[in-house]
C-alpha cells in the first residue's frame, strides 16, 4: 500500500560556473496534488543562483527567483518542512531553469528540488 | 485576533505572483535604478530586496530609495540587510500601491559595504503583485 504523502525529487548536477540546467519532467501519476517544495544544495554558497519553475504552465517562481527564498535551513533534516504550493499533480508537466550565478565554492555540486506529493489515487 | 502563527504562516507560493527585478551593483557609491515595471504589475502588495553578497563586513549592505509612480514625495526608503542573514524572515515588506501603466521604478541604491562584499554583486527587487482579474463573462439570457 502506498503512503498518502510522497516526496518527488529532482536532482540536478551543476558542474561549472554559470551553467544553465533545464528541467523538464512530470509529476508522479499516482498522486493528485503537489503541496510543497523545498531545495537543498550541497554547496551552501550557491544560494543566490536562480530557479524559474512552472507546474502545468502555472508560474510558481518567476525568472531571477533566488534559491535562498525557498531553500531549507542549514543543518535541518531533509524533508523536515516544505514551502507550501498547491498545484495538481497526476502527471503534470514540470518545467524550469536553474541558472548558477557563480557564487559556488566547489564544483560540481548537487541541487535537489523536492516536491511533496499528497492524495494518492 | 491575528496570532503570531497567522502572521508568520508560510506563504502559499501558488497563490502569489512576483516580478523580480535584477540589478548589478558594480562599485561603491550610488547605483542608479531606472527600470520599467511590466504592465501586468498593477497592484503592489509587497516588496523584498535581496543582495547577493556573502562576505560583507556589516549587516547592512546599503540603502535603497525608490519611487514607483514618478512621485518624488512618496518614496520607499529602506536599509538593505545582507540576505544570507535573514533566512527565515524573508517576507516581503507589506505595501499597497497601485501602479500606473508604463510606470518606472526609479531611485538609487547606496552601497555601504566599502568593497568588503566584492564587486560586482547582485541586487534583486522582488515585487509581490496582485494579478489582473479577468472579467467574468455572465451568460446571456
Amino acid at each position: 500500500m502506498l503512503p498518502n504523502e510522497k516526496p518527488q525529487q529532482i536532482l540536478l548536477t551543476i558542474s561549472s560556473i554559470g551553467q544553465t540546467v533545464t528541467i523538464d519532467q512530470e509529476t508522479d501519476k499516482l498522486y493528485k496534488s503537489v503541496r510543497g517544495i523545498n531545495v537543498v544544495q550541497t554547496d551552501p554558497n550557491a544560494q543566490f543562483s536562480t530557479l524559474q519553475f512552472k507546474i502545468d504552465e502555472v508560474e510558481i517562481f518567476p525568472e531571477n527567483w533566488e534559491i535562498i527564498r525557498i531553500k531549507y535551513k542549514e543543518a535541518a533534516p531533509f524533508g523536515y518542512d516544505y514551502y507550501p504550493i498547491s498545484q495538481p499533480a497526476g502527471g503534470s508537466r514540470i518545467k524550469g531553469t536553474y541558472i548558477d550565478r557563480g557564487n559556488g565554492v566547489t564544483y560540481p555540486y548537487n541541487v535537489t528540488i523536492s516536491l511533496m506529493l499528497v492524495d494518492k489515487v | 485576533m491575528e496570532t503570531i502563527d497567522d502572521i508568520h504562516k508560510p506563504y502559499d507560493y501558488s497563490a502569489l505572483r512576483f516580478y523580480v527585478m535584477a540589478l548589478t551593483v558594480s562599485g561603491p557609491g550610488l547605483t542608479k535604478i531606472d527600470e520599467k515595471i511590466p504592465g501586468y504589475v498593477q497592484n503592489l502588495k509587497g516588496v523584498f530586496v535581496s543582495v547577493g553578497c556573502l562576505t560583507s563586513a556589516g549587516k547592512i549592505t546599503g540603502y535603497l530609495s525608490v519611487n514607483f509612480n514618478g512621485s518624488a514625495i512618496k518614496v520607499l526608503q529602506l536599509p538593505v540587510i545582507r540576505t544570507n542573514l535573514l533566512k527565515d524572515c524573508s517576507r516581503p515588506l507589506p505595501l499597497n500601491e497601485t501602479i500606473r501603466p508604463n510606470s518606472l521604478l526609479q531611485g538609487y541604491y547606496y552601497d555601504q559595504t566599502n568593497g568588503s562584499a566584492g564587486y560586482p554583486y547582485s541586487l534583486k527587487i522582488y515585487l509581490d503583485y496582485e494579478p489582473i482579474k479577468q472579467p467574468i463573462e455572465t451568460p446571456k439570457p
